[in-house]
């Protein structure tokens, strides 16, 4: 790691966006993974509980000398973007195989039980997120950490640099404003490619860090 | 980063709101934002919010597939009540029917669900192997299985108890009495290691004690089996108080982690609090990962309330945790896995040995035993002068003497006993020269080492800088050194406790007097007395030995004050005389030590010209060092060499020839080449008096040229005394260029700074070969100097003085000087 990942890190939470193809490797194989073992329902149900795993890998890039501790809350928002990229990846890859489609809706998380991780919800819950970012970055970021990683509030609130109070207030309104988001999209009724150019808008944001090059990874089960 | 206003907006009048009714919703908000799509905004997410809390209600009752509900039955169990929720399962109190007898039985629920195929089967052997493990204090596993929805499940005997932490602390259970709970649970785990089971979650909910105040390990349903290849990772606990620094790095997974984790809750119970700070965070999950992470001492760990909820008293709580329990704790608690008790067997053997007041083996046994190995191959180490040896001496002792006390923490002694072992090996070059590293070298790795962060205390660590200060002083760098020893003086006086303080005040005031600068040796003294004074109740009697020792020595050599030498020197005896000779206290063996003071006493005793008592005092020391043997030469060297100087005082110089012959034949390869050569000019010294000045020359030359060969650090000793030594034999032989070479040589090193004996004697050789050359005035100007500085050293009458104040008074004629 030339740079070296702290360093990575920061430029990254600064936005610039090709940071990430540099850290992903060492991250998104190991989420993908998990979301992938909690959609096949061989995980622990609660939720998809990647803080653990997050914190693990931090830990041993920590003890590792590779990282600051400081860079920590840049690394949970970088592995809560990943994430997100994990599911969709998951949920395009299961609908390519057709498999899926009856499979029991799996909440992304039991406080969230309106969307269904195994499913292109995952698609119109990205999208929505990445508005939400527009409207207030820190916001976006505290229901990641929530609902993607399976933080805590106070995990959360630690992470942001807020009050508890906040996260949950925070969240909430997030929460009920993505759930107006995604409920008007089923009502609509889009047609399902317009799903697939959401995605492309995603790879679009995350400047040449396609899911295609993070499969590529050795670690990334095919 | 900037957010939305007009979103900001929205949220706020959404939050200020939502606890409103509908109706009083819509008036509050026209009331409040005259923007009429705003207000629908705000509307819209308000019924989002609803529509959203009445779905996740309703899911979190119906719809959740994971959602862990209390069934009827698991399998042929009927569920009786929910008794707890963990991170890996539902446990549930159920009862099989079997025969008319209702068996009562726990069962756990999984929260997770089993792959196809050979997970199951994976999970089939599993069980098969835990349901086999059969031991009192293990609660077995009856059964296993899986719901309709794959989710498996496991079986295992009921039992009452209550988590161990809770029932020590209800019943005030002594610290005692707590290990033996442990040691019950030992020996659960160490069987259930022997079938290749890890429990890797033990921790004080899972450890049970029954009404019946038996011991019972719980859930080795998420044990794991050592596999074939070994590798067993984990991911984190979300709370992990209790698991291995490997567990928290995710590595390679073995018994050491159930030590590990079993050591945390030992040390809880015994403190009341855990051994690494800031136990929840991730920060401290972070530091504990660390491969040098390192656990509080379990005294600077007790709780407040801790004496009491032991039923007992701080003062015998604090003496019984200190020492070999603490020790015990650390070996358990390494971070290093391969550092820990490599088995749950070997941690029970250490704690049975401290529980019955046998020595534990967690002790540095190795490194000392090494150590005293090495001293006893290498006894040359100590035929240094009892001067510095004393002084070595205290410092090694005060290591081994904490280490008696069991005063500091066990991780704090390994320290200790390894630098101890360091410092003798750096001896071995210093007295041996067979080492391929410089002493230099060494001090200065060692010193480099002591800068870092380490388990040494800090009383520790400022003897240990105070002894390589001597190191360096010794080996050559005297400036350094005394700068390094008088910087850990400072920090003691501001840092140390009073048994540091008298150790490190000691080696610095020693080498202050020995450098020459005897006012600062003085002050030092003064202030070392003042900590004596208040300590000297406690300390073991080689500590008393070699305080008094020294100080006398500054006594005399500084303030020329024989009477007060030899006062403090007698008073030194006392406590030699305590000190056992099989005392395990002393780093140099006990007999060489106590004879190495009668050396220093006996010739204190002759230059008093109290022959009579030097000669006991010289007998004494060698009943003391008894026969001749590797172990006793050193003794031997430095009695002939007392006796040597007995003789010559007595002006029986043939005597003090025969003495010093026979001290530099023992040495020859076996002392360092500063002591040899010390010897070896005392002794053309000798022979030059005696009349034979060409043999006299000829050893003089022999070491000259030897020393010339020699790096200061090869030397093992501060080369001004050799030359000084040197000088004065070829003042006695008559050469007297070579004498103003040497002695410009020695003002050139010591920049003048050398005790007032010393300075005396380099002053007299150069006064008594300008008189010799007919320079008059220089000779009558060094004579007066050499005679002011012989008196501050307490010397007023002998030959030499003599001498010196016939040139000073210009009775002395060239002729009468060369003899």
């Amino acid at each position: 790691m030339d740079p070296g990942i702290t360093v990575l890190l920061e430029r990254w939470g600064r936005g610039d966006r090709t940071a990430l193809d540099q850290v992903a490797p060492l991250v998104y194989p190991h989420l993908r993974e998990l979301a992938a073992a909690y959609l096949r329902r061989e995980r622990p149900g609660h939720t998809l509980q990647a803080t653990g795993l997050v914190n693990e890998i931090f830990l041993k890039l920590i003890v590792r000398r590779e990282v600051n501790f400081s860079s920590r809350g840049h690394f949970f928002a970088l592995s809560a973007k990943l994430m997100r990229m994990a599911l969709i990846d998951h949920a395009r890859g299961a609908k390519a195989q057709k498999r899926g489609a009856d499979a029991a809706p799996v909440p992304l998380h039991d406080e969230l039980p309106w969307v269904n991780a195994a499913s292109d919800d995952v698609l119109d819950l990205d999208r929505a997120l990445d508005e939400l970012h527009d409207m207030d970055a820190d916001q976006a970021r505290m229901f990641e950490l929530r609902f993607l990683m399976g933080c805590t509030s106070e995990e959360t609130a630690e992470l942001v640099g807020v009050s508890v109070s906040t996260v949950d207030r925070k969240v909430r309104v997030a929460r009920a404003w993505l759930y107006q988001r995604l409920r008007s999209r089923v009502q609509r009724e889009l047609p399902e490619n317009a799903a697939n150019a959401f995605t492309h808008s995603i790879d679009g944001n995350n400047g040449g860090s396609s899911p295609t090059h993070l499969e590529e990874s050795p670690t990334a089960e095919s | 980063m900037n957010v939305d206003p007009r979103w900001l907006r929205v949220q706020e009048l959404c939050l200020q709101s939502e606890g409103l009714s509908p109706e009083m919703r819509h008036q509050f908000l026209i009331e409040t934002e005259p923007d009429g799509e705003l207000r629908g905004e705000v509307e819209a997410l308000l019924e989002a919010m609803d529509d959203e809390a009445a779905i996740r209600a309703q899911a979190a009752t119906c719809t959740n597939p994971v959602q862990t509900l209390t069934p009827e039955f698991l399998g042929p169990y009927r569920v009786l009540k929910l008794l707890g929720q963990g991170g890996t399962g539902t446990v549930f109190a159920a009862e099989k029917e079997s025969d008319g007898v209702r068996v009562p039985v726990a069962v756990k629920l999984l929260h997770t669900y089993l792959a196809e195929g050979e997970s199951m089967e994976r999970f089939r052997r599993e069980q098969r192997i835990l349901a086999s493990l059969r031991h009192p204090s293990i609660t077995r596993l009856l059964d296993a299985g899986v719901t309709a929805e794959q989710r498996p499940y496991l079986v295992m005997e009921y039992v009452e108890g209550e988590p161990i932490d809770q029932y020590c602390n209800r019943l005030q259970l002594s610290p005692q009495a707590r290990i033996g709970l442990i040691v019950g649970l030992c020996l659960a785990v160490a069987a259930a290691h022997r079938n290749l089971v890890v429990h890797l979650d033990l921790k004080p909910s899972n450890l049970l004690v029954t009404t019946d105040g038996e011991v019972k390990l719980l859930d080795f349903g998420t044990a794991k089996l050592m596999g074939d290849d070994g590798k067993l990772t984990t991911t984190l606990q979300l709370t992990p108080r209790y698991a291995s620094p490997e567990q928290l790095r995710g590595e390679h997974l073995s018994t050491a982690c159930d030590v590990f984790s079993m050591g945390v809750v030992l040390f809880e119970l015994l403190t009341g609090s855990l051994p690494f700070r800031g136990e929840g965070s991730l920060l401290a999950a972070a530091e504990r990962a660390a491969p040098d992470a390192r656990p509080r001492s379990l005294l600077e760990s007790l709780k407040e309330d801790a004496a009491q909820q032991r039923n007992t008293t701080p003062q015998r709580l604090r003496d019984y945790l200190r020492g070999d329990l603490e020790v015990v704790m650390a070996r358990a608690l390494a971070s290093d896995a391969q550092q820990r008790y490599p088995t749950m067997d070997a941690f029970v053997d250490d704690l049975n040995r401290f529980v019955e007041g046998r020595p534990v083996l967690a002790r540095p046994q190795t490194v000392l035993y090494r150590a005293r190995k090495y001293v006893a191959r290498h006894r040359g180490a100590v035929s240094a002068t009892a001067l510095l040896l004393l002084a070595l001496a205290t410092a090694l002792g005060y290591g081994l003497w904490q280490q008696r006390q069991a005063a500091i923490a066990g991780r704090e002694a390994q320290a200790n006993a390894q630098f101890l072992g360091w410092m003798i090996s750096s001896s071995n070059v210093m007295y041996g020269g067979r080492n391929d590293m410089t002493v230099g070298e060494l001090v200065n790795r060692t010193y480099e080492r002591l800068k870092q962060p380490s388990a040494l205390s800090m009383r520790s660590i400022l003897v240990l800088r105070s002894s390589l200060g001597l190191y360096m002083f010794t080996s050559g760098d005297a400036v350094r050194g005394l700068q390094v020893a008088t910087e850990a003086m400072k920090d003691a006086r501001e840092n140390g406790d009073r048994e540091s303080q008298l150790a490190v005040y000691n080696t610095v005031g020693l080498m202050e007097s020995i450098s020459g600068n005897c006012p600062q040796a003085i002050r030092v003294f003064e202030e070392a007395e003042q900590v004596y004074r208040l300590i000297a109740r406690s300390i073991p009697p080689h500590q008393h030995a070699a305080y008094l020792t020294n100080y006398s020595q500054v006594a005399g050599l500084c303030q020329g004050d024989r009477d007060r030498e030899l006062q403090l020197l007698s008073q030194a005896e006392r406590y030699v005389r305590q000190i056992p000779d099989n005392s395990r206290e002393t780093e140099v063996p006990a007999p060489v030590l106590k004879s190495l003071f009668y050396v220093g006493y006996s010739m204190a005793l002759s230059r008093r010209e109290q022959f009579a008592e030097a000669r006991a005092a010289l007998a004494e020391g060698i009943r003391i060092s008894g026969e001749d043997n590797p172990d006793t030469r050193a003794a031997r060297i430095a009695l002939l060499r007392a006796e040597a100087s007995i003789a010559y005082q007595q002006k029986d110089i043939d005597g003090a020839v025969a003495a010093l012959r026979g001290a530099s034949d023992a040495m020859a390869g076996f002392v360092s080449p500063f002591e040899y050569h010390r010897i070896r000019m005392m002794l053309a010294n000798r022979v030059a008096e005696s009349g034979r000045p060409a043999e006299a020359t000829a050893v003089i030359d022999e070491s000259l040229l030897a020393l010339a060969a020699l790096e200061d650090a090869q030397l093992g000793g501060p080369r001004w005394m050799v030359l000084v030594d040197a000088a004065f034999g070829e003042m006695r032989v008559g050469r007297c260029e070579s004498v103003f070479r040497l002695v410009d040589e020695v003002d050139r090193v010591t920049s003048g700074n050398m005790p007032p004996q010393w300075k005396g004697n380099r002053l007299a050789a150069e006064a008594l070969c300008r008189q010799q050359l007919g320079e008059q005035s220089t000779a009558i100007a060094r004579a007066a100097e050499s005679i002011q500085q012989l008196n501050a050293a307490g010397i007023t009458h002998s030959t030499l003085i003599s001498r010196l104040v016939a040139i000073r008074d210009g009775n002395a004629t060239a002729s009468s000087s060369g003899n």
